[in-house]
């Protein structure tokens, strides 16, 4: 059994996913990545991270169309599971607790 | 876009990922990167393959690479489950396992450390691109029946002379050595010893490449000076020296150029050069320049490509013929001696680095010891492990397990280790070198040509070590029939002890030759550091004082130090007592031709103050002008060649080659005024000319530093602007023994390490024998042994080997011992003593080892290892 815990980055992929349905892929979901936060990401990252994600069962894959663009390869198109949405939402609910409890004038100073 | 289409992702980083990535990620993979490469293939192609190299080395992580080791069950047996036994069988037997490693390592490392030594030493010389066309011409007078000389020096017109006469001479090159000088920039003064005079052709012969200056004109003006990098950062720091002035003695040279890094692995080291034209014949020299007779010139030359410098060197006598008389010519030959051959070649001058062939030899014995005794060890004790084995392997063949499968199981343990030794050796070898260096003063030069060399040389020979080690357990298992041995009716104790007590005896015979061999080098050492030199070396200052200038200051000074309590007699003399003395024909009444001498030159009370006795006659005192003119003080060597007798000596005309003529007034106790690498040879001592370099002191005993710091306040009053150099002689004396005392410490340490080696194998050795050996421990306890007695009887066997190893040793150690110490004029007597002790200190850690081990094996409650079966 993996950790069922989601990584800064492997939240931010899964929103990607989530933003891109149904057609979110490995470079796709690496350009919404890099555009939304303006950081830069490796292709390697996005694909380590999409590896565990599925492996931990968020995520799940399927082949899609083929490309002349990509050398006549596949691309695979992910999807975000329910336990995967599940997953996502409790992040959610968890930051919007924290957010809710802060004490305000730990906000001030910036 | 269809521009592009001809534009492809590069092949190699392609081919790499589909190698090593899972093939069930390898289509996604590999689109995404080609959708990436088409996009930044629109802007730039180059970008774009950049960055696909780059993303491919970054795919190169655990998730997408897939298994390259599966568990096939292979055929040929060499699979990962192997290894993993291997590993197995490591943990089942730390200790051994420990042990082997480490002897491995260190034994490896050590002879990695030997190789790069040893390679430094026969490097000399050899970074000259022409080095295979240079030769040196050296004086060699051993035609003469009076002297055996070969000098390698020359006369000064012989260089320009022989590319002139030759035309397969294509240069010369002359260098003469100055004494020491005080070299000034600024605030920046010191004295320099390493400052020649030479023929701008240097640049061109040698490859000595200028970092700065211009090598076709540096050496064009008489006033220019050439420094090494060290030299110029000393004197200039981080500023550009090209341009600059700097006062050589009292004669200001601009310098027009500087060498780059010099390796120091050359024979000729040298600081600072300028051009032979500036070099003019010292006062009071009875000498010029176009005297082929002035044999003090070091010269080189050139050959063209092709030429053959035998038949150049046969043509030499009929060049000197020009220039000699024949009477003096048959007494030399000129030799054309090869530069690689100069460091080893045994010449000393004080210019020179000499080398020592047979320490190179001896070093590189020790490492070759080192590495069999290695390997017998790894070998004794895999073997001796393979044997308490026995009853895995039955099981394993019974099983099924093919001939192949079961030699792989031996032979992969000791390969991994010895590889595994290996890499940490080499690992280590840098760090050790550099400890050497600090340590022993060792040089060496470990580059990366090198450094790969040494990794080509050791990494098979390592594995060659665990190859042989594992083949024959892998043998003799592999030939075990299973039934017998599941029978339990083999004796597994018998099988391979043959090989075992080869191994063993031999082991013993390369500690105690080792040991022997260390004994006899450091009390040749010793002896020769601590041997009477016929004067007393003790409380003998040297102070160094320069230059003609200050001639003037030599009485002042010496009135000033005698007034110092802790200095008790002044004197001067040229040179330390360390070989560096003038030569030259010495004539005496009543003999017919004269004969070549060392002639050296002394201030008043000169044996006095050092403590040599005079045997007749008187020596310098209050010198009057006479006697300064016309006195001459011989040793007792010089009064032999000429069969006088001391007192018969006193009175007798005799003549100086050309610098005096006069009567014999002193004869002196014979001392040693080289080292005593050489005999003491004749000796004439004439009161100086002109005032000399060194003045000698006796001082107090007790507080050396307050009594140097006195010496120096005097110094300073008398001589402000001079540095002040003292050493104390007999510091200085040592250092003529440099290279002995290095090679002495690391024959000392290295077999050190060997004995090391061999307790080490011994240890594990014993440890399995007593281990395989316990059931007839246990049956003889049962039967009333005593403890004692079971130690002997485990011992006996051991003390036999060691017997016999040392019979073998002795006549071998005896003969290269013999030969070393030939080499010495002053040697130790090889007694028996030295063979004794070897044997006596092999037999007693052999001896400790035992007792514990099998006092261990005896001690065991023999119902623990009878119960067993």
């Amino acid at each position: 059994m993996k950790g069922t815990n989601l990584g800064e980055f492997e939240e931010l992929v899964m929103l990607a996913i989530g933003v891109l349905h149904p057609k979110a892929y490995g470079v796709s979901i690496k350009d919404e990545i890099t555009d939304r936060s303006g950081r830069s990401v490796t292709l390697s990252a996005v694909h380590a991270s999409l590896h565990r994600l599925e492996e931990k069962g968020f995520l799940e894959s399927e082949f899609g169309e083929a490309s002349n663009k990509r050398g006549g390869k596949r691309k695979k198109y992910f999807f975000i599971t329910a336990y995967g949405a599940k997953a996502l939402e409790e992040v959610k609910e968890l930051r919007e607790q924290l957010w809710a409890d802060m004490n305000k004038v730990a906000l001030n100073n910036s | 876009m269809s521009g592009l289409k001809h534009i492809n992702p590069p092949s190699l980083p392609q081919r790499f990922l589909q190698w090593f990535c899972k093939p069930e990620l390898l289509e996604m993979i590999e689109g995404d990167l080609e959708e990436e490469f088409y996009n930044k293939a629109e802007q730039s192609s180059i970008k774009a393959k950049w960055y696909y190299t780059i993303e491919v080395i970054r795919f190169f992580k655990p998730f997408a690479i897939k298994k390259i080791f599966k568990n096939k069950s292979g055929i040929m047996g060499m699979n990962a489950n192997y290894l993993k036994v291997a590993i197995r069988g490591f943990k089942n037997d730390k200790t051994n396992m420990v042990l082997s490693l480490v002897g491995l390592i260190v034994a490896l490392t050590c002879a990695m450390v030997i190789y790069t030594i040893v390679n430094y030493q026969l490097s000399y010389d050899g970074f000259h691109e022409k080095s295979d066309r240079i030769f040196r011409i050296n004086y060699d007078e051993t035609k003469n029946p009076r002297s055996d000389r070969i000098l390698p020096t020359v006369g000064p017109p012989l260089g320009p002379a022989i590319k002139e006469f030759f035309p397969e001479v294509e240069a010369s090159v002359r260098f003469r050595y100055t004494p020491n000088q005080i070299v000034t920039y600024r605030d920046n003064q010191f004295y320099e010893e390493k400052i020649f005079y030479v023929d701008p052709s240097v640049l061109t012969v040698f490859s000595y490449p200028l970092a700065k200056g211009n090598p076709e004109n540096a050496l064009d003006k008489k006033n220019s000076i050439i420094l090494t990098a060290p030299m110029a950062k000393k004197y200039f720091g981080n500023d550009n020296p090209i341009g600059k002035i700097l006062d050589v003695g009292e004669i200001p040279l601009e310098v027009t150029g500087v060498f780059e890094e010099i390796p120091s692995n050359t024979h000729f080291p040298f600081d600072f050069i300028r051009p032979f034209d500036a070099f003019e014949v010292p006062y009071g020299y009875p000498v010029t320049l176009d005297d082929w007779g002035w044999i003090s010139f070091h010269t080189y030359v050139l050959l063209k490509e092709g030429a053959d410098y035998k038949a150049l060197e046969a043509k030499l006598p009929e060049f000197a013929k020009t220039h000699f008389e024949e009477e003096r010519l048959n007494a030399f030959d000129y030799k054309l001696q090869p530069l690689n051959e100069i460091y080893f070649s045994g010449i000393h001058t004080e210019v020179h680095k000499v080398g020592n062939y047979s320490y190179v030899y001896v070093l590189s014995c020790v490492g070759i010891l080192l590495l069999v005794l290695a390997a017998f060890n790894f070998t004794n004790i895999s073997t001796a492990k393979s044997l308490t084995r026995a009853l895995e392997t039955g099981v394993r063949k019974a099983m099924g397990s093919s001939k192949n499968a079961l030699w792989w199981r031996y032979l992969l343990e000791p390969l991994v280790l010895t590889l595994l030794s290996v890499v940490v050796g080499l690992l280590l070898l840098p760090f050790l070198l550099e400890q050497a260096q600090a340590s022993l003063g060792v040089e060496y030069l470990l580059t990366n040509e090198l450094y790969i060399e040494v990794a080509l040389l050791f990494v098979p020979l390592a594995l060659f070590i665990g190859f042989v080690s594992g083949i024959y357990p892998a043998f003799i298992m592999s030939s075990f029939n299973p039934s017998t041995v599941l029978k339990g009716s083999m004796k597994t104790g018998q099988k391979g002890s043959v090989l075992r007590t080869t191994l063993v005896t031999v082991q013993f015979a390369i500690t105690s030759a080792l040991l022997i061999g260390s004994f006899i080098i450091s009390s040749q050492i010793n002896f020769m550091l601590n041997k009477d030199l016929g004067f007393d070396k003790e409380e003998l200052a040297v102070l160094q004082m320069p230059g003609e200038v200050l001639q003037r200051y030599f009485e002042p000074l010496k009135t000033k130090l005698m007034q110092n309590p802790n200095v008790s007699g002044v004197t001067m003399a040229g040179g330390r007592l360390d070989g560096d003395t003038g030569s030259g024909p010495i004539a005496m009444e009543g003999v017919d031709e004269p004969v070549p001498m060392a002639i050296n030159a002394i201030g008043d009370d000169f044996f006095k103050i050092i403590g040599v006795k005079v045997l007749a006659g008187k020596e310098f005192s209050n010198t009057n002008e006479y006697d300064s003119a016309h006195g001459v003080i011989i040793n007792e060597s010089v009064a032999k060649v000429f069969n006088l007798t001391p007192e018969e000596a006193i009175g007798k005309q005799i003549r100086v080659s050309g610098q005096r003529e006069g009567t014999v007034m002193g004869v002196v106790e014979n001392f040693h005024f080289t080292s005593l690498h050489d005999q003491i040879q004749p000796l004439v001592l004439i009161y100086p000319h002109t005032r000399l370099r060194n003045i000698y002191m006796r001082v107090e005993a007790g507080n050396l530093h307050d009594v140097i710091v006195s010496i120096e306040n005097d110094w300073k009053e008398v001589v402000p602007e001079v540095p002040f150099d003292l050493v104390m002689l007999n510091d200085h004396l040592q250092s003529l023994y440099k290279n002995d005392m290095q090679f002495a410490g690391m024959v000392k340490f290295f077999s050190w390490v060997t004995i090391i080696i061999a307790i080490v194998g011994l240890y594990g050795l014993i440890t399995l024998i007593c281990k395989y050996r316990m059931k007839e421990v246990g049956i003889r306890k049962v039967l009333g042994a005593s403890v004692g007695s079971l130690i002997v009887t485990l011992s006996k066997s051991f003390t036999l080997f060691i017997l016999i190893a040392n019979i073998i040793t002795w006549p071998i150690v005896y003969y290269f011992a013999d030969n070393w110490i030939d080499s010495f004029a002053y040697k130790i007597s090889l007694s028996p003593l030295y063979f004794v002790l070897g044997l006596v200190i092999t037999l007693f850690i052999a001896g400790v080892t035992l007792v514990i081990q099998s006092g261990k094996a005896a001690l065991v409650n023999p119902v623990k290892t009878l119960r067993q079966e």
